[in-house]
């Protein structure tokens, strides 16, 4: 990886829910156009820190630039536009029971007021064979499996062209051959020039996407590595972690 | 002795978290009401949404209202009917099942099973929603689940109530009329007559305005409890009772409220 720009940049991350302290002082910084994976715990707030990032939590205090603009406080309708920048993969594919594949898809630009029928058509099809789930535009989610609920949901997230997404949980319950698709695509979305960044508990997936892997551990960035310094002499926490998850 | 005081002040510290919670969730509630009166003005207003919810909760619900309110002006009917045959007063039935139907019965009843059909199924639907975490993609992908979840349902209650009610009233009234024809013996154009002279258009008004109020309420607290469930699939059943208890609870108090403040106005 060459010298790149920092397109994301957190300080100072507070983040409570109660008596709970989930983020202390948190700071990292994303590089243009890298696959960033968070490991860490359960509860140590990774899903919380990709939450925060697009407004759907908000913490107590620090801040995060993005294309120059603060992100932390600002109002939903302010948000509408970093959600344009700012894709989000949701663990459980948060597809829209009620609406087909295609409807799924289309949503994100009938709400940016595209209402021209063949583009949307045109962009379904290149975003469901991008995911390797062509012919499913007529499918309701409840006939998809969990693999291909986590693929549409994917292709969903994509339809805006985003700068940066957000994988949350995006292989959990899947089998290996899901799994490895997914962290595929992660991979050639990279290598198209989007910015990744991903919480997982699967190690397969982590060390096949990264490009550097971060360890959450006490509300903060414990270790920040490359994924060729993880491969050949892991820092401890780190090590500790993938001996521990490769056990189990 | 010192236990004793750790437990006093233990219950006091429960007392004070559930009044906080209380209020948060008062607070809640007055903000969500805010945040839909202000998507109704910052618009565009979700019109067709509203027509797709005004199916789904108004006119789906409508046979439930409708045999309720058959079934209600048919038993008041015959209640009356035999209680009073034995002084005489057999006649004095279409005056009191049209008016208890109009001004009370009618209304309430209505909203009662709108609020266990309707305002259970979008708690649950809300709920189901929140749990899967599509409220959250809803969000993410640049929507506001208040203009497109909660706006519509509203709007749909808040004007189906009225609308079931008035016909709830035709239907009791009808209801009462079948059976004092058949059992009482009263013919059904006298039963239309009494019942007709009966009712004012204040009683009409007065009845079916304040079922305006309960319409709302039921949607408000479905989209409330529903959009504030926890806890995975638990959550939503805790969700839907809520929604149903509370909106319940709402029509019947409300009810109290707007029979005393008619009668002090005149109505």
């Amino acid at each position: 990886m060459g010298v790149r720009d920092v397109v994301l940049s957190v300080k100072g991350l507070d983040t409570r829910f109660g008596k709970k302290v989930v983020h202390n002082k948190l700071s990292l910084d994303v590089i243009e156009g890298e696959v960033l994976v968070l490991l860490g715990g359960s509860g140590s707030g990774k899903s919380v820190f990709l939450r925060s990032l697009i407004g759907l939590e908000s913490p107590q205090a620090g801040e995060c630039m993005f294309e120059g603009k603060e992100l932390f406080g600002l109002d939903e309708l302010a948000l509408v536009e970093v959600r344009r920048r700012i894709a989000y993969v949701f663990q459980g594919g948060a597809l829209f029971d009620s609406l087909t594949v295609a409807e799924n898809l289309a949503y994100p630009l009938r709400e940016q007021g595209n209402t021209d029928d063949s583009e949307i058509r045109a962009r379904i099809e290149d975003a469901l064979s991008r995911v390797g789930l062509p012919g499913t535009e007529a499918l309701f989610p409840a006939s998809l499996s969990g693999g291909m609920i986590k693929r549409v949901g994917l292709a969903r997230s994509l339809m805006l062209d985003p700068a940066v997404v957000l994988y949350d949980e995006p292989t959990a319950g899947l089998d290996p051959t899901n799994s490895r698709r997914i962290s595929e695509i992660i991979r050639t979305l990279a290598e198209a020039g989007k910015t990744s960044i991903l919480v997982t508990h699967d190690i397969d997936c982590a060390l096949r996407a990264a490009d550097r892997i971060a360890f959450l551990h006490d509300g903060r960035v414990a270790e920040i590595e490359p994924i060729e310094v993880i491969k050949s002499a892991p820092p401890p926490l780190i090590r500790d972690y993938l001996e521990g998850e490769s056990k189990s | 002795m010192k236990i004793r005081a750790m437990r006093s002040l233990r219950r006091f510290e429960n007392l004070g978290e559930s009044v906080i919670a209380l209020f948060e969730r008062v607070s809640d509630f007055v903000s969500l009401v805010g945040a839909t009166f202000m998507a109704v003005l910052r618009g565009p207003f979700p019109f067709s949404l509203c027509v797709e919810q005004f199916h789904v909760l108004v006119i789906r619900s409508a046979p439930l209202v409708f045999v309720t309110a058959t079934s209600t002006g048919a038993v008041m009917a015959l209640q009356f009917g035999y209680g009073m045959e034995r002084f005489g007063g057999k006649l004095y039935v279409p005056t009191i099942v049209s008016i208890s139907i109009v001004r009370v019965l009618g209304p309430v009843f209505t909203c009662l099973m709108l609020a266990g059909r309707a305002g259970a199924g979008v708690a649950a639907e809300l709920g189901g929603m929140k749990v899967s975490q599509q409220v959250d993609a809803l969000r993410a992908l640049g929507s506001d689940p208040v203009r497109k979840l909660v706006l519509p349902r509203v709007v749909a209650l808040t004007l189906g109530a009225p609308l079931l009610t008035l016909l709830a009233d035709i239907l009791g009234i009808v209801g009462g009329m079948v059976v004092s024809t058949s059992a009482l013996g009263i013919s059904s154009s006298l039963y239309l007559e009494k019942a007709y002279s009966a009712i004012s258009l204040a009683d009409i008004c007065v009845g079916t305005g304040k079922t305006v109020a309960f319409g709302m309420f039921i949607g408000f607290l479905g989209c409330f409890n529903g959009l504030r469930t926890k806890d995975g699939t638990a959550g939503i059943g805790f969700s839907t009772t809520q929604a149903v208890v509370l909106g319940s609870i709402v029509i019947m108090v409300g009810d109290v409220l707007f029979t005393k403040l008619s009668f002090l106005f005149g109505w």
